[in-house]
């Protein structure tokens, strides 16, 4: 199982729950985990089968380099985070 | 690989003279204004005087007859698509619409400074007069100059097609708006918190829109050939950045772009975005030859991105004991004409130094009438830390606590979440407040009337991205290392640095190049302090490649198995012994000399995407004096602390400290974008827009704290970028030590600060 920490404004769509526990080897799966339990929020998070833009996914505090692809170990923490936007472009 | 503690490194840590020093010395370095191409053109830009005009009408035809004209162009020869449908370009990247409304005005211009239409010529001087040849027919509109005034929902909007983008989870509004996006981080129960708190300070702070005041202005020079090839020689932060950018907005396949970096004048961010380029490349098409684009200062601070004019609200409770219980912060960041302001990464550093359970952070990205900004070092991280650190000064004052005491026993550790939620690893945090705490400089006795100090901290996430290598051994034992990252702060010197270190080689050995987009690997720009970080990883990769190589090289060359063959770290090959007792070994450059013959050469390359980034912190401590009849401020003593990791060259890295510190000190003090009501520049020179100069400050001492990155070979954190964080709340602080008053809208300038004394006296 992995650790999903809900954005506050995404919390909405999770009963105003911070952290939700779904099983996954990858983010992607992870991710449709979540979806399933908490219809609609995968639309918030990925758009066109990847990470939407403005958005980065985290693996217990490190930004995944491939997106949806990433690997989920067993009792991660999975951070949904907004990309830090003209940090670096 | 994990770096232990100190590790004895051979060539890390030395301090060689960098491989493009001799040129750059000399000046036969070439920058972008050296381009000289056969039958090249000169181009020029009509910009908008109006910051805020609907564009009737465009007449181009007289300007096109004039003699010597050979192309006049407009929003109307971008090719036709749907911009609306393209891809954002990336993390942090203006979406494809907005880069090309400005590059050209589409219907309206939105900032004075606009472009509204480019002139290429034989001789520049006709081009500037073609300029004047071209009609345009705007219908003038009231500017939105003020960041709170644009987000009211009554305002006039900038925009028919924005909608708010919630970054955080709420998806995208469905309302016409001047807020490009919007985010919460909210952790803990904030009203408990405060509730908890025996003092509590909540203040307003302002930043001025700053440049990054870079030496070398804005250039492009393209070549768009018969069969279609582009190539565009530039002076930019990310040769590949500017291949994408010109992919998209000119419809191009990127194997048809071939952009070529040439040396850069300084770039702190704001390098990253294309403007003339495009142009460029559009009237080389048109014309059939070499089109050259040069800015003139006036264009640079006028139509290129600044960093954000903004607001912030910051409140913060403590208990008596001096642990602070809450936080809360909200800010707008000027977007300039188009969203995409570094409001998201002010969110995440404002709170980075500290461990505070309960805290809410809200922030807005802004369209106002005014160039749209771009990165400048640790975007968006100086305001909020302002904001921040003076309220953790004015605690430390209420609570009689040292400031650096009040900092410690709050300081964000290993294990602590930041705003975001996620958890921070090693750091170095506590380890920069007791090197501040412990320097002669905090110790020392301040004497003297109008005299102050002030101490700050700062927090940048840094980041990790691309970088793609390719080494060659030589038949003499040398190595040609080829990178595609471009060389603003010694970066050469640093990739070189780590391969020897990592082959067991000398520095001289290595000789690094930077080179275009066909020759080589994507690379990720220079910038968010990842090149040492990231380029340091790619070294190692090679040179685990070739180690690899070189020991079944060697087994080949013995007849022996590959197993027992070894790479030392003394870059000698051993291989067991042979029949007669004899001890089997090749030096690098034994060996090396043997590859011609024995099965060719050999090479290595990598391509690295890292994403074990180590944060950086750091702390200052400035002394001032302040001339109570003038309010002008001047730096007396400047001291940086800062835990680098590992410092590669320790001068690059103390030079990045002093200038990252230099131009903090600037946005403190002098530096602000001045308008009219009209949203016209009032100060677009430097003669005018003030920046400090090394004759403005006294030597500002560098101090490095190395608390090794457990995520790279070497320990390496990214060091550019922090060292801007704390110059602006240090400076203030010491202001308010001086005087008594606290300066909470800069820059600090002799009247804003005479006003403010004024006023404490009445």
């Amino acid at each position: 199982m992995a650790t999903v920490f809900i954005p506050s404004l995404m919390r909405k769509m999770t009963d105003d729950r911070e952290t939700v526990e779904v099983p996954g080897a990858t983010l992607r799966q992870v991710v449709d985990n979540l979806d399933a339990e908490y219809p609609g929020i995968k639309e918030l998070i990925v758009e066109d089968g990847r990470v939407r833009p403005g958005l980065q996914l985290a693996v217990d505090g490190v930004l995944s380099a491939t997106g949806l692809m990433g690997k989920v170990p067993e009792g991660s923490e999975v951070h949904i985070l907004p990309a830090l936007g003209g940090g670096h472009r | 690989m994990v770096a232990t503690d100190k590790p004895a490194y051979r060539v890390i840590g030395s301090r060689p003279v960098r491989p493009d020093g001799a040129d750059k010395v000399t000046g036969r370095a070439r920058y972008g204004a050296d381009v000289l191409l056969p039958g090249m053109l000169y181009g020029r830009v009509l910009r908008s005087p109006h910051a805020h005009a609907r564009i009737v009408r465009i007449d181009t035809s007289e300007a096109e007859a004039l003699a010597g004209v050979r192309g006049v162009a407009t929003w109307d020869d971008l090719p036709p698509k749907n911009w609306d449908e393209l891809p954002n370009l990336g993390e942090g990247a203006a979406e494809t619409r907005w880069m090309a409304r400005n590059v050209f005005a589409r219907d309206k211009a939105l900032y004075a400074g606009h472009a509204i239409a480019a002139v290429c010529a034989t001789d520049p001087h006709i081009a500037e007069d073609a300029l004047g040849l071209i009609e345009v027919e705007y219908e003038v509109l009231p500017p939105l100059l003020d960041v709170r005034e644009a987000m009211n929902p009554n305002a006039p909007l900038l925009h028919d097609d924005l909608y708010t983008t919630d970054l955080t989870g709420g998806g995208t509004g469905d309302e016409l708006t001047n807020i490009g996006k919007h985010l919460e981080f909210r952790s803990g129960d904030i009203e408990a918190g405060f509730a908890e708190a025996d003092v509590i300070v909540d203040r307003e702070f302002e930043t001025a829109m700053a440049h990054q005041g870079y030496l070398e202005p804005h250039n492009g020079t393209a070549m768009w050939s018969e069969d279609g090839e582009l190539t565009v020689w530039n002076s930019s932060q990310g040769p590949f950045v500017v291949r994408e950018q010109l992919h998209m907005l000119l419809d191009l396949p990127l194997s048809r772009v071939k952009v070529v970096p040439m040396e850069i004048g300084g770039g702190f961010g704001g390098k990253i975005p294309v403007y003339m380029e495009p142009m460029a490349a559009i009237l080389s098409k048109k014309s059939g030859r070499p089109v050259k684009m040069i800015m003139t200062r006036q264009e640079v601070l006028e139509a290129t991105g600044p960093t954000s004019g903004t607001w912030v609200r910051a409140k913060i409770g403590a208990r008596r004991d001096g642990r602070i219980v809450a936080a809360e912060i909200e800010l707008a960041f000027e977007a300039g004409a188009f969203p995409g302001s570094p409001f998201s990464a002010g969110a995440l550093c404002a709170l980075g130094p500290y461990d505070i359970e309960n805290q809410r952070v809200e922030g807005w990205d802004v369209c106002v009438n005014k160039p749209k900004v771009a990165a400048y070092r640790a975007p968006g991280a100086p305001a909020t830390a302002f904001a921040v650190e003076s309220i953790l000064d004015e605690l430390a004052d209420l609570l009689e606590r040292d400031p650096i005491d009040l900092r410690l026993q709050n300081a964000a550790h290993e294990g602590t979440r930041l705003s975001d939620g996620t958890p921070l690893g090693v750091i170095g945090n506590v380890e920069v407040m007791e090197s501040v705490q412990g320097s002669e400089h905090y110790r020392s006795e301040l004497q003297g009337e109008n005299r102050g100090r002030g101490v700050a901290l700062g927090y940048w996430r840094n980041a990790g991205m691309e970088t793609s290598a390719h080494a060659v051994i030589n038949q003499d034992g040398t190595i040609n290392l080829v990178v595609g990252t471009v060389d603003i702060g010694g970066l050469r010197a640093t990739h070189a640095m780590q391969l020897a270190e990592a082959l067991g080689l000398e520095y001289d050995d290595i000789r690094p190049q930077v080179v275009d987009t066909a020759a080589v690997g994507r690379n990720s720009v220079t910038g968010g302090s990842r090149s040492t970080f990231a380029g340091g990883w790619a070294m190692h990769e090679l040179a685990q490649d070739l180690r690899a190589q070189l020991e079944a090289r060697a087994a080949q060359i013995w007849g022996v198995q590959r197993d027992n063959v070894s790479y030392g770290d003394d870059a000698v090959v051993r291989g067991p012994a042979a029949v007669d007792g004899s001890e089997r070994s090749f030096s690098f450059k034994e060996l090396a000399g043997q590859l011609y013959g024995s099965g060719g050469m050999v090479q290595a390359r990598a391509d690295v995407s890292p994403t074990t980034v180590g944060p950086a912190y750091a702390g200052h401590v400035v002394d001032v004096e302040v001339d109570p009849e003038t309010g002008k401020v001047d730096i007396l003593r400047y001291t940086a602390v800062q835990d680098v990791g590992k410092a590669i060259h320790p001068s690059y890295v103390e030079g990045q400290l002093q200038g990252g510190a230099l131009q903090g000190i600037g946005m403190a003090l002098t530096e602000e974008y001045f308008y009219g009501d009209d949203g016209v520049m009032r100060n677009s020179s430097l003669l005018d827009y003030r920046m400090p100069t090394a004759l403005d400050t006294p030597m500002i001492d560098a101090v490095l704290v190395e608390v090794a990155n457990p995520g790279h070979p070497y320990g390496v954190r990214g060091v550019g970028e922090v060292p801007i964080v704390p110059p602006l709340a240090a400076i203030t602080n010491a202001i308010h030590a001086a005087t008594g008053v606290r300066m909470q809208k800069l820059p600090a300038s002799p009247r804003a600060v005479l006003d403010e004394l004024l006023s404490e006296e009445a």
